[in-house]
Order: structure tokens, then sequence, then C-alpha cells
């Protein structure tokens, strides 16, 4: 819908510009700087021109033929503008106007924004702020204590949070992150550490196994692993003093730990002082309940440099805890195949008031390091993800959180701020 | 696991103990009061030391961790002799002792058969490394012979029976021969002992005699036999049982184990000489200590000094190296007396790229409205290809114990179909989305297996279209700067006209599509859903 600018509706009351002038002239001749005074007269100097209705000869302005007898016709844009004050439009005649800035384009909003005038206004709209009757309306009062309504924003896994904290605590303390197969050997998984082939750890009830054989990694490393198994080899130890046989080494299974991880990494060169570290995920062949799963999310971490004993050991570990909040901490020795001394650490949570139970820690064994020809002393520790989570935020069960029956109620719900406050 | 009373441990044990008493020794120890009901406690126990696997054990080493000094314990030759035959080659090793002036009660009943039971499944890998018999002496013709023989020609009276059966009859009517027959699976004879007067004591793996192996209370000479596969482990396990008899107050006599090529007194409790460089303990540990701090540790946890030899005692069985010697010494130090100290240690930490570039796009969907989950690898056929109807490659598990699952995820989209059917009574629209690993069977890889990172995302509401999610993959791809394709593909899990192949530098990534009905109705959906699935690994 089209409506007269401010300019269309002056021109329609006191006639358009170079009608004036035209009206000017008829009465008497005009030099240009005498017209000059005349209202709107650059306008009406260009329309006049433009229409050929005036001549200008020497700094005098002339009526044209047509110039003279439009005074008797009628000017055809005060006619459309005449007829836009009826309501009545007309694309054509439209251009014109539009270019003289005398017609505007309005939307039904405006004209209904026009009708606001003077009354109470619910919603605050452009039209209000662009046609400026902003001024002129009353904003109807809202109650702005009503809180307001419950949506939900994208938002990472709770466990994912973890993770990131866990990866900063790494960083911070200058380790370098590393990773390893889900798809393991039994060679990878457990000989390469010294974890006897008869070993219940290995059996069924424990691991998964896949059908089928992988392969074995190089002859001289696997030469030296079925040294120290049998005999010790030169690590100083008697071995398990059994005949190591590689059909077992080259079984496929889950990995059960990320220490699988580890002996990679030393197996495949390090040096030394070395710090390296990884989260990822583990199984054991066990049926689930609340708080059990057959896969789970384990991190890990060592260091090898010279000069660390058990003392080193508690240091680290106790460091490592405080970043979680847990300031307290005490340590009982414990038995790890592939670690001597081995202890798990137990930090205090004042926030759950209990001693809590997360990392299990150890000097790795000297016929665990022997076949990579690691002198120096490895210290490492590692615990599980979904139970320090669970400790933060507060699940009763871990299928609440993880695996298909997760409860999207709560991950879009959960406190962002948990593991700040812990 | 341990269980006994602490009024029995008391008795055993030089210093009365409270329940709070004992739980701080046995921490500092390295052990664990797992469970106390009234006076009847539990202790958890490590796997490495099976002569703590009865309260005897136990109690010596708080007598040892109190500072009784350790005692070495002595035969005398009882002059009997066991015989083995060259025919016992599936399981020819074996060690016997005599015990007398036994005077059971109870409790150490109990206890002996709770170590007999523990030491079978562990230190006895379930009988296939070792398994031992106990008898009593009285009614025993000596020599015994340790002789394999084919079943179907023995007969005897297997405990708890009261008729004599054919040897062969036991794998399948007697209950410790239908639980161990697999270890027997490739004999055709079987190991016996058997008495120089033809009795038949005892038929290995499974059982002994009703007339001759029952032990009971009036019990007061015991003619104790392990058998097995390793000859160190026979003599270790012997050992452990009969300090546990001398502890209990009887008198160890020794036999004569007479092999086809050699004799061997049986037991042997001689303590091992050990080899350790107290700088290495040092070492190890962090601490410093004079020779006599050192040995008095060592006494405390049970080991005989004499001068400045160090010697293992002969119920030790998981000494390998000197490290575990040193283990010892910290337990005897006390976990709580060493001062933690920080390795000074600098280093420069790193993230691994594909972290980083994970973390990256994860924040992204996140800041598209979309929540994220964490769905398990382990999943089954039936979701992952029935009710997807498709079919593929993947690896499948055979030996689960969980029996809902049987196969490593090929995809990613069913397991969130999967959270939605959790999750139907929440609020719509359900906009969630996972970043995760896959495997492919893989026959040119070292593991047999290929891992893949997915990314998948799938919108569920009363109306969700082609357009909506198409609009999400478009923004993920546009603000990872990668050009991208669509191309118009069929898809039997998406609608038919609905479904494109998302294609990344000429390669096939990823599916875009409209959920097919059928799909969602094998996953029990009630509303429209669209997603895609997304191969990550060409961002790295």
């Amino acid at each position: 819908m089209y409506v007269l600018t401010e300019e269309g509706e002056k021109y329609l009351k006191n006639k358009l510009p170079e009608i004036n002038l035209i009206k000017e002239l008829s009465k008497k001749e005009l030099s240009v700087s005498d017209a000059k005074k005349l209202e709107n007269f650059n306008i009406a100097l260009q329309w006049a021109k433009k229409n050929q209705w005036i001549e200008i000869e020497t700094g005098m302005m002339k009526l044209t033929k047509s110039g003279k007898s439009i005074l008797e016709k009628k000017y055809e844009i005060e006619e459309y503008l005449k007829e836009i004050k009826l309501g009545k439009f007309d694309e054509d005649k439209m251009k014109i106007l539009l270019t003289r800035n005398l017609v505007r384009n309005v939307t039904e909003k405006e004209i209904e924004t026009k009708k606001l005038i003077g009354k109470e206004v619910l919603d605050l709209t452009p039209e209000i702020i662009k046609s400026g009757i902003w001024r002129d309306v009353k904003f109807k009062k809202y109650n702005v204590e009503f809180p307001g309504k419950k949506i939900y924003p994208g938002k990472k896994h709770p466990l994912n949070l973890v993770f990131e904290k866990i990866r900063e605590v790494f960083i911070e303390m200058g380790f370098d992150e590393m990773e390893g197969p889900l798809v393991e050997t039994a060679f990878w998984n457990m000989d390469s550490m010294f974890i006897p082939q008869d070993h219940p750890a290995r059996d069924i009830q424990d691991t998964f196994y896949l059908s089928g054989e992988g392969d074995l990694p190089d002859k001289n490393i696997v030469k030296d692993v079925k040294e120290v198994h049998e005999t010790g080899g030169n690590s100083g130890s008697k071995g398990w003093n059994m005949k190591w046989m590689p059909e077992i080494a080259k079984q496929l299974l889950l990995r059960t730990h990320t220490t699988s991880v580890t002996y990679r990494t030393l197996a495949g060169g390090i040096e030394t002082p070395c710090k390296r570290f990884c989260i990822g995920r583990v199984f054991r062949n066990e049926a689930s309940d609340a708080t059990h799963l057959p896969e789970f999310y384990q991190a890990e971490g060592f260091i090898a440099a010279e000069n660390l004993n058990v003392r080193t050991l508690m240091g680290f570990i106790k460091s490592f805890y405080s970043k979680f909040g847990l300031h307290e901490v005490k340590f009982k020795f414990t038995y790890n195949p592939y670690t001597e001394p081995s202890l798990e650490a137990f930090g205090y949570s004042e926030k759950i008031g209990e001693w809590i139970e997360l990392i299990n820690s150890g000097i790795f064994r000297p016929e665990s390091l022997a076949p990579y020809g690691i002198k120096v002393p490895v210290i490492a520790w590692g615990f599980g993800i979904e139970r320090l989570a669970m400790f933060i935020y507060g699940n009763k069960s871990i299928k609440e959180i993880l695996g298909h029956t997760c409860d999207l109620n709560y991950l879009r719900n959960y406190n962002l701020l948990k593991l700040e406050e812990w | 696991m341990l269980n006994t009373s602490l009024g029995y441990l008391n008795g055993l044990i030089k210093k009365k103990l409270s329940l709070d008493e004992l739980e701080d020794l046995l921490f500092n120890m390295g052990f664990e009061l797992d469970d106390v009901k009234g006076d009847d406690i539990a202790i958890e126990m490590t796997a490495e030391r099976p002569d703590l696997l009865c309260v005897h054990g136990l109690a010596r080493a708080i007598n040892h961790y109190l500072g009784e000094k350790p005692k070495e314990y002595k035969t005398k030759k009882s002059g009997y002799q066991v015989i083995i035959d060259k025919s016992v080659s599936m399981r020819p090793y074996t060690a016997c002792a005599i015990v007398r002036n036994i005077h059971f009660e109870d409790e150490m009943i109990k206890q002996l058969m709770q170590m007999q039971e523990k030491l079978a499944s562990t230190y006895g890998r379930n009988r296939t490394k070792s398994a031992y018999g106990l008898y009593p002496l009285k009614g025993i013709n000596f020599p015994i012979h340790y002789i394999a023989k084919d079943p179907k020609k023995i007969k005897f009276k297997p405990l708890g029976f009261d008729e004599e059966v054919t040897a062969i009859e036991i794998e399948q009517t007697h209950p410790k021969g239908k639980e161990y027959n697999w270890i027997a699976k490739n004999w055709k004879k079987y190991p016996f002992f058997i008495d120089d007067k033809d009795n038949v004591m005892c038929m290995l793996p499974y059982t002994n005699s009703e007339d001759t192996g029952k032990i009971d209370e009036t019990t007061t000479e015991i003619f104790i036999e392990c058998t097995g596969v390793d000859f160190e482990n026979v003599m270790n396990v012997l050992n452990i049982f009969v300090t546990m008899f001398a502890d209990m107050g009887g008198d160890i006599y020794s036999l004569e184990m007479v092999y086809p090529d050699k004799r061997i007194d049986s037991p042997d409790l001689n303590p091992e000489k050990i080899n350790l460089k107290k700088c290495n303990a040092e070492k190890r540990l962090g601490l410093r200590l004079s020779d006599k701090e050192l040995y008095s540790l060592l006494e405390r946890t049970g080991y005989i000094i004499k001068g400045n030899k160090i010697f293992a005692p002969c119920y030790r069985t998981d000494l390998l190296h000197e490290v575990d010697v040193i283990d010892d010494i910290a337990r005897a130090y006390g976990p709580g007396n060493f001062i933690p100290e920080f390795p000074q240690i600098s280093t420069i930490g790193n993230l691994m790229r594909n972290t980083r570039i994970e973390t990256k796009v994860r924040e992204l969907i996140v800041g598209l409205g979309f929540q994220e989950v964490f769905t398990l690898i382990l999943t089954s056929k039936e979701e992952q290809f029935g009710k997807m109807r498709l079919e593929g490659k993947a690896i499948f598990l055979d030996t689960q114990v969980d029996k809902s699952i049987n196969m490593i995820r090929v995809s990613l989209l069913p397991e969130l179909l999967r959270v939605l059917k959790t999750n139907q009574h929440y609020e719509f629209p359900q906009k969630i989305f996972e970043v995760g690993k896959v495997l492919f069977p893989d026959k040119k890889s070292e593991t047999r297996s290929r891992e893949s990172t997915y990314l998948a995302l799938i919108i569920s509401n009363s109306i969700s279209t082609y357009e909506e999610i198409s609009s999400v993959l478009n923004s993920i791809f546009l603000n990872l700067n990668i050009s991208y394709k669509l191309k118009e593909t069929e898809d039997k899990r998406f609608i038919k006209g609905r479904v494109a192949k998302i294609i990344v530098n000429g390669k096939e990534r990823g599916i875009i599509g409209e959920i097919c009905p059928k799909v969602l109705d094998n996953f029990k959906l009630d509303n429209p859903t669209t997603g895609f699935e997304l191969d990550l690994d060409f961002l790295n």
C-alpha cells in the first residue's frame, strides 16, 4: 500500500513547485537569480526543464509553448497525488512518485502500528521503533519476577567434562597424550607387562576374547619377553618358570586396561625423562549392574626418569589427587602383577565425608621393563573414570549416564558446576 | 578372602587386638578388613600370598609384624616312601608329607577346608596346575603308589558316595567329577594314589576315597599329597600346608619321593637364601636404612636373618625378584611412615591432534543445540543390523557373559535411536549426538581390526525434515571450512528419495536422511526422526 509522504501531502495542498514556477512566469518574465527566492526553486527548475516548459536565455527564463498551455490542462503528477489520496494505485504511475519521494510503500503492520498511538502496547516491534510512535505509546507492565520457561541448551556429556579436567591436570603437569587400539593381542594386554600366561585375569570370565590371531611385534621383543617369562632373562628375576607360548600371546581380545597403551609406548622407545598419559575405554567380560558395565573408561599415566621411588610416587599421586579436591591422601600396599611395590591411594573427600579409593599405582617390575631396554624406574598409576564421575555427580547408577539406557532428562539438567565444586 | 573370627585370631596372636586395631594393622600390612558380622570377620587377601589363605598363616604374619622373631620349620624322617610311576605324565609331580600330633578343633577343620579349596582355585589354577588331598594316616599301607590307570578298570567309593563305582563314572556322577572333567578331556588314563594293599586313596583331579580319604575331628595323624604339572608349585604348596599344621601344633615328618630317575625328600622346609643389595632397596623406596633397620624390617615380614645373610621362609612362594623382598621391607616400614615427595621433573605436555579436533567438533555441535550422549561400543547384531535393515561385516563376540551383547558397533545411529527409545517420555524435540569409535574387521591390521571415529546426530520431533538435518550438516561443514557434496542414494534405513551420501574430497564419508518409518517402528519410536552419520577420519 502506498501513502503520500510529507512532501507529497504538501504539494497536494500547495501545488507542485514546477506549477507554481510556471504561474509566476505567466505573470512576468523572471531571471534565474530572481526566481531563486521562490520556494523549492531547484525542484521547480529541474522538473520545468525536464517537462520542456521553460527555456533559459542569457539568464532569463521563458515559457515554451507547452509551458504556456500547462496551466489550462491537468498536470498528471498532481492528478496522481489526488488518486493516491483516494486510495487508488497504479504501479506505473507510482514509479515517478517514488523517485520524487512523494509517496512511500507502507506495510499493513505500519498501518496497524499507527492505530496504537495513545494506547497501551504489549510488544515493542521494529515498526513502533521505526515509525517513532514509541514516543506516543505506553508499554504494558510485565510480571518481571516470574521465572522464565525451561529451555534445553546443547550440552557436553558429564563424563566428557571429567575427561577434559583429567586432560587439563595431566597437561599442566607436563604429560604427553598417547593412545592405542581397543582390540589388542594378549601380548600387549598381558605378556608385555609380565602377566603370566596362566594368570586368572586371562580367564574368559574376565576378558573378551575374539576369534582369530593377531600379529606379534618385532622378533627381538618377542624373544626377550619369552625369556623373561620363562627364566627371568637378564632382569634379575627367576621368571615364571613356565614355557611361554606364542599362540597364547597372539590371542585377540578387547583390552582390559589402558596399560596396553603404556607398554606399546614403552616398547616403542622413549626418551627420558618421559611423562605420558591416556584416557580410553576398556572392557571386562562380566554381567552389568547399577555400578558396573562391561566397558568403562580408564585414565592412566606414567613417568620414566632417574631417581623415582615409592616416596616420589606417593608425592605425585598426592598432587594429582589435590587437583581433584582430595587434599588428604593415604596409601596402602597392594599387589599388581606388573608393579612392585604397588600402592592403592585413598583420598579424603570433604564433600562426601569419607575416604574414597580411586588410584591404583606402583613401580613397574624390572621383568616388565627389561625386554625394552628401559633401565630407569617407571612409576605409573591409573583409575576408573566412571567411579570418579559418580562421586562427583552423585549418580546412583552408571546406566543413568552411559549407554542407550541414559536418562536424557538427567543429561539435559545436570549441574555444570558440580565438577568445580567437588 | 579369608573368613574367621576375631576371637579365634586373637587366640593365635601375641597381643589381643580390638577390631579397630586389627583394621589399622591389616591396612599397614597391605590387607583389608572387608566385612564384619558380630565376631565373624572377612579379610581381603592379595593373590600373591597363598600362605595367608588360612587364619594360622595370617596370625603368623601378624606376630612377625608385631615383633616376634621368625622361626625355621623342621621335619623328622618318617621312613615311608611314595613311588611315582612313569605313567603319570599328564600330572608328573607330587609332594607329600605326614603330620602327627594334630588335635583338631572345629575352627581348624573349617580353616583347613577353606584353605584347601582356595589354594586349588588360585595357586592351583582350578586344579590344572596342582590339587591336594588329605588322609588319615591310620590304615594306609606304605609305600604308596602314584600311578596312572585305565579308569574303566578301577572301582572305588568316592567321597560322599555309599557304594563303589567305576572310576570313569565319577566324571558324570560325582559333583567334583562334573566340575573338573574339562581338565582331563584328553586323558586316556588317570592318575591315582593307591596304597600297597591296592586300596584306592584318590582319583585325580577329582576326589578322595570315602573309605581312606576323609578327615574329621578324631584324626590326629595325616598323610597329605599335592600333585601337579609343576615341580616347584607342588613343593611350595605342600610347604604352605605343613607350616600351617606346624602352627596348629603338629609335628612334620618327611617321606621319600621315589621318581623313576631320582629320589627327593619331601617336604623341603629349608629357607631360601635371598640376594638383596641394600642400595637397591634404598633407591626403590627413597629411604636411607642402616643394616640393623633393614634386618629388623625384614624380620617383621617373616624373613630369617642369620648373621648378615637373609633367608626367605619356606612358605613364601611369591618371591621372583629382589623387588618382591623390597616390597616386604616397604610394608614393614609402613605406608604411613613414608614422606611423599613431589618429583621435580620438568617436561612439556601436549594433547594429541585428534583429541583437540574432536573437542572442536563437539563444541560446534553443542553450540547448535544438541545434547551429547555416550553409548556403548558393545552391542548386538539385532540392534546394529536387524532393526536397521542392514547387513555387513563386524567383529562378533562369542564368549560373552552378558548375553545382551554379541558384537562391536559399526555404526552410532542405531545406538542413538536406542537412546531415543529409552527417553520417549521426555520433552521433544530430542536432539542428540555422539562422537565415538566404531570398529571393523581388517585382516591386514596387526590386531585384525580397524577403528574409526564417527559423528552421528539425530533430531526427533513431531516434524523433522530433511531440510532441517541437512542445514545442521551444512553449518558443520561451513564452520570447519571443508567442502562437501550430497549425492542422492538409496538406503533401507532411510525414506526413499530423502537420503543422500555425504561426499568429502570425492570419497563417501557418511549418510544423511529421514529415518524410514519401518526402522522407527523396529525401535518402537513414534516421532519422525532425521539424522546423519559421518566418518570424521578425514579431519586428521
